[in-house]
C-alpha cells in the first residue's frame, strides 16, 4: 500500500510538471525518426519492470480503455498485450513529443497521458504488455471463406505485382511482432483500419521513413478490411 | 443570448470560422428553406421558438428528428451566438471568443427551420400569437422559450446595470464582459488581489465561478507568482467543492501561506453587501476588501422575456411541468433551460440541451394526439480547475414524486483518488465535450 | 347537438389514456435515451473523430458488454460508471438497439433524410412503434 502511495505521489507531482507546462494543445516539435536515432533511443531507455508496470497500468487508468493487461474491450482502442517492448516505448515517446499526433483530438487522451510520465514509467508499461501474450479479439469474426486464400497470400507471400512485401516478413509469421514493430494478431479490427488509412492518407507519420506506410497505398478498402478480420482472428497457440 | 452579441458581429466575429468549423454549406446553404416552406402542408402546425441559443436551437433541431412535417420557426434577436461556455477560457486566453461564436444557418439549412432575427417583445396567449420589436405578428401553435437569465443587482447596494457594464463586471453572459475581465485580469499589478464573488443559489452554471477562480491562480503562478485571488463567497458549499479543492491544494498551495486562492464561505462573512466602483472595494460580513479587479456575479432570475411574458412565479424562475417542460402558468407555453425550475437538475447548457430533447418529443406527441412517452434526463458539467486538471458531476434524472430527480445511483461528482490519471482525462473529456456540444446544438 | 355512446366511449378512454400517459410510462425511449447521450459521444453517437468513444453501428452485444462492466464496476472509468448507474438492463438494451442502426459516418456528412430512417429504424429494433 506504501509503495502503491509512493507511486501515485511520484505520478503526479510528473503530472504538476505537465500541467504548468501546456497550452491547450501546443504541439511539441521533435525531428522524424531515422532508424539511427531511434535505435539511439530505444537503446538509451531504462530497462522495464512489468511488476511496476502493472501499477502504472491501473494508477494511469490505461485499464479503462486497454483492458486488464492490454486486451482492448473495445473496437475504438488498440489491444497492447503481448506487443514487443521497443514499440510500446516508441508509441508512447511518439505521442509525447509530437510525432503522433493524427487527427489530435481522438490522440489527446494519450498524448496527455505520455507527456505525464517519466522514461522509467513507460520502459515499466512497456514491460507489463510485453509479458502478456496476445489473444484473438474478444469480438473477432471469422473471415468469409472467399477472403481467407486472397488474405492469406498477401500476408505469407506478398504481392510482387504491386511491391508488396509480406505482412508477415516484418510483423512474423504468427503476427507476434519484433522490436519497434507491432504484434498484429488479435488486434482489433477498428483500429487497424483506422491506423492504415491514416497512414494512406499521410495523416500518421511517425513510422521510420516511410517503413510502413509506403505499404498501404496499393491496397484497396476491402482488402484492408479483410487484413483487418484476419489478424484479429490469429491465435498464436 | 449575450446581449453584446450584436455589437461584436459588426465587427470581427467572422465567417472564416464558421466555414472552417462546420464547412461551406452550413454558411451557404441558407436559401434552402425558401424550397421546403413550400412543401409544408397548409394544416402543419406551427412551433415557434423565442431565443436561438442552447434551448432553442437544440429543440427546433430535435423537433425535426421528432416530426418531419411540423413548422418551426425560431425568433432570435442576434444573427449570432457566442457561447457561455468555455468563456472562461478567454479570459486567460486559452480560446478565442470568435472560437466561441456560432450561428443559427445549419439549423436553418439542414433542418428546415425558419429563423427570424428579431426581438420577441410580447405575446397574446388567447390569440395565440407573438409580437415583435420590428412590427410582426407571429402565430403559434404552440410556443418555446427559452430567454436565460437576468441579474439583480439592486441585492448589493451601489450597485447598477451601468456599473457592470464599465467597471465592475460579472463575465456572466459571454462576450464584451468575457474581453473586459481578461483586460482587467492582464493588468492585476505585481502582488495584486483579484476578487471573485459568486452569487447565491440557484445561479446559472453552478461550477463557473470556482473554474474561474482556478483559471486566475494558474494564470498568477505563470505569470505573477505573488497575487492572488479571493473568493468572497455567500454559500458554505458549491457544486463539486470537494475536488476542486483538492485540485486547489495540488495545484496553488490551497490553505498554506503561499496560497494563490483564498476563498471565503457564507459563514465566515463571504457575502458582499454594498459595491464600491470608485475606490474599487466591496463590503462584506467580514470587513471591506479592496482589490486590483472585482468580478462581482450578481444573483440571479429569470431572463426578462420570461418576466414580460408573465411565465415567473414569486420566486423570479419559471414553474414548469416535470414531463414535458410546458409552463405550469400558461398553456402551450413551453419554457427551456436556465429560467425554468428543474429541481435538481443544474443550470447548465448541458441541462437545457437536455430539456429541449425531452421537450421536443413531448411538443411532437402532443400535436400529433399520441401519448407521452417517459422523460429522461441527462447533464454532465466538466470543469477545469487547471488545464490539464478536470473535475466533473454527472447524473441522469427522471421524474419521481412530482420532482426531478437522479435516476438508479448515477449522481456523482469526480472521486478523489490517488490516481494521477482521473483529472488528466477528465481535462481532455472537458475538451471532447465542449466541441461535441456545440456541434449538436448548432450543426 | 347528439353525441353517440360510442363516441362519449371513445373519448373517455383516450381521455384515461392521456392522463395515464402522463402519469407515467414504465420505460423512456431506446431513442429519447440516446438522444442524451450526443453531447458527448457526437449526434446520434455518429462522431468518429474524438477522444469519447463513436456509439452509431456499435454492435449491441459491445454496447451491453461495456455499459454492464461500467456500471457493474468491473471496468474502470472516469464518468460512464456514473452515468451506467442511472440504467436498467431493459434501458440499456433499447439504446444499444437504437444506436445499432445508425450509419457508421460522421453526422456532418449525413442527410436529414437518411438520419430520420436510421433513428425510424433504431426505434423499430428497439420495439418501440414510430
Amino acid at each position: 500500500m506504501l509503495k502503491r502511495t509512493l507511486l501515485a505521489a511520484a505520478l503526479f507531482s510528473v503530472s504538476a510538471i505537465a500541467i504548468a507546462s501546456g497550452g491547450h494543445g501546443e504541439k511539441p516539435q521533435a525531428n522524424p525518426w531515422t532508424h539511427f536515432s531511434l535505435d539511439n533511443q530505444i537503446r538509451a531507455m531504462p530497462s522495464g519492470d512489468a511488476t511496476r508496470g502493472q501499477d502504472i497500468h491501473s494508477q494511469m487508468m490505461c485499464n479503462a480503455c486497454h483492458g486488464e493487461k492490454g486486451e482492448s474491450p473495445s473496437r475504438n482502442y488498440a489491444s497492447l498485450n503481448g506487443q514487443p517492448e521497443a514499440y510500446t516505448i516508441k508509441m508512447m515517446l511518439d505521442y509525447r513529443d509530437g510525432r503522433r499526433w493524427e487527427n489530435y483530438h481522438q490522440a489527446e487522451i494519450m498524448v496527455k497521458i505520455s507527456q505525464a510520465l517519466n522514461d522509467q514509467q513507460i520502459a515499466d508499461l512497456a514491460s507489463f504488455y510485453a509479458q502478456h501474450k496476445t489473444q484473438p479479439w474478444t469480438y473477432a469474426q471469422p473471415l468469409a471463406a472467399a477472403e481467407q486464400a486472397p488474405t492469406d497470400k498477401v500476408v505469407r507471400k506478398g504481392d510482387f505485382e504491386r511491391m508488396l512485401t509480406p505482412c508477415a516478413s516484418c510483423h512474423g509469421a504468427k503476427g507476434e511482432g519484433n522490436g519497434v514493430v507491432p504484434a498484429l494478431a488479435g488486434q482489433v479490427p477498428e483500429y487497424f483500419v483506422r491506423t492504415m488509412k491514416a497512414y494512406q492518407s499521410g495523416e500518421r507519420h511517425n513510422d521510420v521513413q516511410k517503413g510502413m506506410s509506403q505499404f498501404t497505398h496499393d491496397l484497396s478498402d476491402e482488402e484492408i478490411q479483410a487484413l483487418a478480420e484476419y489478424y484479429a482472428a490469429m491465435d498464436r497457440q | 443570448m449575450s446581449q453584446f452579441a450584436q455589437s461584436l458581429s459588426n465587427g470581427k466575429l467572422g465567417r472564416r470560422e464558421l466555414i472552417k468549423r462546420f464547412g461551406i454549406s452550413a454558411v451557404a446553404a441558407s436559401g434552402l428553406f425558401g424550397a421546403s416552406k413550400n412543401a409544408y402542408a397548409k394544416s402543419a402546425p406551427h412551433v415557434v421558438v423565442l431565443g436561438g441559443g442552447v434551448g432553442g436551437s437544440t429543440f427546433a433541431k430535435y423537433l425535426r428528428f421528432a416530426d418531419s412535417d411540423v413548422k418551426i420557426t425560431i425568433i432570435e434577436q442576434y444573427p449570432e451566438y457566442i457561447t457561455c461556455l468555455r468563456s472562461n477560457d478567454v479570459i486567460v486566453g486559452y480560446h478565442t471568443l470568435d472560437e466561441l461564436t456560432f450561428n443559427l444557418d445549419t439549423v436553418q439549412s439542414k433542418y428546415q427551420v425558419n429563423v427570424i432575427i428579431d426581438k420577441a417583445i410580447g405575446a397574446d396567449f388567447d390569440k395565440k400569437t407573438v409580437t415583435t420589436a420590428k412590427g410582426q405578428v407571429i402565430a403559434y401553435d404552440k410556443l418555446v422559450v427559452s430567454p436565460g437569465i437576468d441579474f439583480k443587482f439592486e441585492d448589493y447596494e451601489g450597485h447598477s446595470k451601468e456599473l457592470a457594464e464599465t467597471k465592475i463586471f460579472h463575465g456572466y453572459k459571454a462576450g464584451p464582459q468575457t474581453l473586459a475581465l481578461r483586460e482587467q485580469l492582464l493588468s492585476v499589478p505585481k502582488g495584486g488581489t483579484a476578487i471573485i464573488a459568486p452569487p447565491q443559489n440557484p445561479f446559472r452554471c453552478p461550477p463557473g465561478p470556482y473554474e474561474r477562480a482556478s483559471f486566475f491562480a494558474e494564470y498568477f503562478q505563470k505569470h505573477n507568482p505573488t497575487a492572488k485571488v479571493i473568493v468572497l463567497d455567500p454559500k458554505d458549499r458549491f457544486t463539486k467543492d470537494g475536488p476542486f479543492k483538492k485540485a486547489w491544494e495540488r495545484l496553488y498551495g490551497y490553505q498554506t501561506d503561499n496560497s494563490l486562492i483564498e476563498w471565503v464561505s457564507g459563514s465566515d462573512g463571504g457575502r458582499v453587501l454594498s459595491v464600491d466602483g470608485k475606490n474599487n472595494s466591496v463590503e462584506t460580513m467580514a470587513g471591506t476588501f479592496k482589490a486590483d479587479m472585482i468580478n462581482l456575479i450578481p444573483n440571479q432570475r429569470a431572463g426578462k422575456l420570461a418576466q414580460i411574458l408573465g411565465l415567473t412565479d414569486a420566486s423570479g424562475w419559471c414553474p414548469i411541468d416535470r414531463f414535458t417542460f410546458e409552463s405550469s402558468l400558461q398553456k402551450e407555453v413551453y419554457v427551456l433551460g436556465d429560467s425554468t425550475i428543474a429541481d435538481a437538475m443544474p443550470k447548465s447548457g448541458y441541462s437545457a440541451n437536455s430539456q429541449a430533447k425531452v421537450c421536443a418529443q413531448a411538443v411532437a406527441d402532443t400535436l400529433r394526439d399520441r401519448p407521452l412517452t417517459k422523460s429522461v434526463y441527462a447533464n454532465v458539467c466538466y470543469s477545469l480547475a487547471g488545464d490539464n486538471y478536470g473535475v466533473s458531476i454527472a447524473a441522469i434524472y427522471e421524474v419521481r414524486d412530482g420532482l426531478i430527480q437522479p435516476k438508479g445511483k448515477s449522481e456523482g461528482v469526480s472521486p478523489i483518488t490517488d490516481k494521477p490519471a482521473q483529472p488528466i482525462l477528465e481535462a481532455v473529456y472537458q475538451k471532447n465535450w465542449q466541441r461535441e456540444f456545440v456541434k449538436d446544438v448548432f450543426s | 347537438m347528439q353525441t353517440s355512446p360510442l363516441k362519449t366511449l371513445i373519448a373517455a378512454v383516450s381521455l384515461m389514456a392521456a392522463t395515464h400517459a402522463h402519469a407515467e410510462p414504465q420505460m423512456a425511449t431506446g431513442q429519447a435515451m440516446a438522444w442524451q447521450c450526443a453531447p458527448c459521444h457526437g449526434v446520434n453517437g455518429q462522431e468518429f473523430s474524438e477522444a469519447m468513444p463513436p456509439l452509431a453501428g456499435m454492435p449491441v452485444k459491445q454496447f451491453m458488454d461495456a455499459m454492464l462492466a461500467y456500471r457493474e464496476g468491473t471496468r474502470p472509468a472516469v464518468i460512464m460508471d456514473r452515468v451506467a448507474r442511472g440504467f436498467t438492463d431493459e434501458e440499456l438494451n433499447a439504446m444499444a438497439q437504437w444506436f445499432a442502426k445508425q450509419p457508421i459516418k460522421p453526422w456532418e456528412q449525413t442527410t436529414l433524410q437518411e438520419s430520420l430512417s436510421a433513428q425510424q429504424a433504431g426505434a423499430q429494433a428497439a420495439g418501440e412503434k414510430q
